[in-house]
């Protein structure tokens, strides 16, 4: 008995850590078990069709706390409008009631689910400034990387009846097409993303006049980092400092095999130290994730947060990303730091 | 709206509850005798083809799974909350 109880108490505290640690992971599990008993008890789907697109879309967004900083990504939670307890038939004007249907229809079920997020929830406070072809691919290349990363089976849906159609608009396809080259990189959610939050955090009140103005520095700064992304590794005559009204940003590589064999850190901290000097709001210090030079980069990182105490550390990542060299793309790995001057953050009242 | 968990919460509602949510909303029989078009284009919404509904003025509007008639539904949803924020 007294084993029993022993057995049976480790379990719930297993349990309750994974639901306290994994939340979204473990409503994914629940999805997987309620589609199943859905089979023979229908009315199971209400909780598969709930626990799955939270889930699932949640650890979109926690994925997206690990790839930037600055903003928390709000995540989504669905209420189901019919159910007993929380029947609502007072709701609001233009509050959107979705219809899920069964288990047939799962992969369509997720796919409108996380286009309506992406659409009424990310970057909300920034699309306010954008133009509509900047929001349309935002939102469509967006909810593209969810499915591709959570719903894999919803992608030729989403594809055929969202994406295809859209980029027939030659603006929407010009933003998708520069997107995919700072994806392809690794700086889509790092870095662009990354603005866009920080922009619309910043453009408060702002009027229809200086909306156009926004909308052309967006248009500049995906632009700025199309060009940077496709930079040939050694090439340093490209532009790596974006400054515009609203957003001062800069891409820093560090860097050359010759700098880190020699431990050179001085030059690499000036040339950063330049950045901040200049007004730069945020810096993007990346490189090899080799480890020598992970270790050179975070020398000069040191050396920089020494000498500049408003500068601020906020993130530190490693992921994979392609370099061109000679033409050729090599995907490798690389590594990012984020350092963020609060001292240079400017508002638009 | 956003509730206290700081999540946004995403209102749906399941296929097999459509007809008594619309009962309840004064519209079920317009809505089996086919006679609700689509907001946004001319289609006849019905039990297969709703996407969502949402109020307007009071009315209650339906859309249809068209994703021509879907994008449309962000773009009019998101500028008359701007406008009604405005």
């Amino acid at each position: 008995m007294l084993n029993f109880l022993l057995g049976s108490g480790a379990t719930a505290l297993v349990i309750l850590y994974l639901l306290l640690k994994y939340p979204d992971s473990v409503e994914k599990y629940v999805s997987n078990i309620a589609w199943f008993v859905s089979f023979i008890c229908n009315r199971a789907d209400y909780i598969a069709i709930k626990k799955e697109v939270q889930g699932k879309i949640n650890s979109f967004v926690n994925n997206l706390h690990i790839e930037t900083t600055a903003t928390n990504f709000t995540k989504v939670k669905i209420e189901w409008a019919n159910k007993n307890e929380k029947e609502r038939v007072d709701f609001e004007d233009y509050e959107t009631i979705i219809v899920m249907r069964d288990r047939k229809s799962r992969n369509k079920n997720f796919t409108h689910a996380a286009y309506f997020y992406t659409s009424e929830v990310l970057l909300s406070r920034s699309k306010k400034y954008l133009s509509p072809n900047q929001k349309k691919s935002l939102d469509l290349f967006t909810t593209k990387k969810i499915l591709d990363t959570q719903n894999k089976a919803s992608i030729e849906e989403f594809m055929n009846n969202y994406f295809i159609p859209s980029i027939e608009n030659q603006g929407v396809k010009d933003y998708i097409i520069q997107y995919k080259n700072i994806e392809e990189v690794g700086l889509f959610f790092p870095v662009l993303i990354q603005e866009l939050t920080y922009l619309g955090n910043k453009a408060i009140l702002s009027n229809k006049n200086r909306k156009e103005e926004i909308i052309k520095e967006v248009k500049n700064l995906i632009s700025f980092l199309k060009k940077f992304a496709e930079r040939e590794v050694g090439d340093y005559n490209i532009q790596d400092t974006f400054s515009g009204t609203l957003t001062r940003c800069s891409i820093k590589i560090v860097a050359s095999r010759q700098s880190r064999e020699q431990n050179n850190i001085i030059p690499q901290k000036e040339r950063i130290c330049r950045a901040v000097n200049s007004g730069c709001e945020n810096i993007y210090v990346i490189g090899s994730a080799q480890k020598e030079n992970r270790k050179f980069v975070d020398s000069v990182v040191r050396r920089i947060l020494e000498e500049k105490g408003n500068l601020k550390k906020e993130k530190e990542l490693k992921f994979e990303g392609q370099v061109t060299i000679k033409g050729e793309k090599i995907t490798t790995e690389t590594y990012f730091i984020h350092l963020h001057n609060p001292e240079n953050v400017k508002h638009l009242i | 709206m956003k509730n206290k968990e700081d999540k946004k919460t995403l209102n749906a509602i399941h296929e097999r509850d459509i007809e008594d949510f619309l009962e309840k909303l004064g519209i079920k029989e317009d809505f089996n005798n086919n006679k609700i078009k689509c907001k946004f284009c001319d289609a006849i919404v019905n039990k297969e083809n709703i996407y969502s509904l949402f109020r307007e003025s009071g009315a209650i509007k339906l859309v249809c799974d068209n994703p021509k008639c879907i994008n449309k539904m962000m773009i009019y949803i998101e500028e008359k909350k701007k406008k009604n924020n405005d």
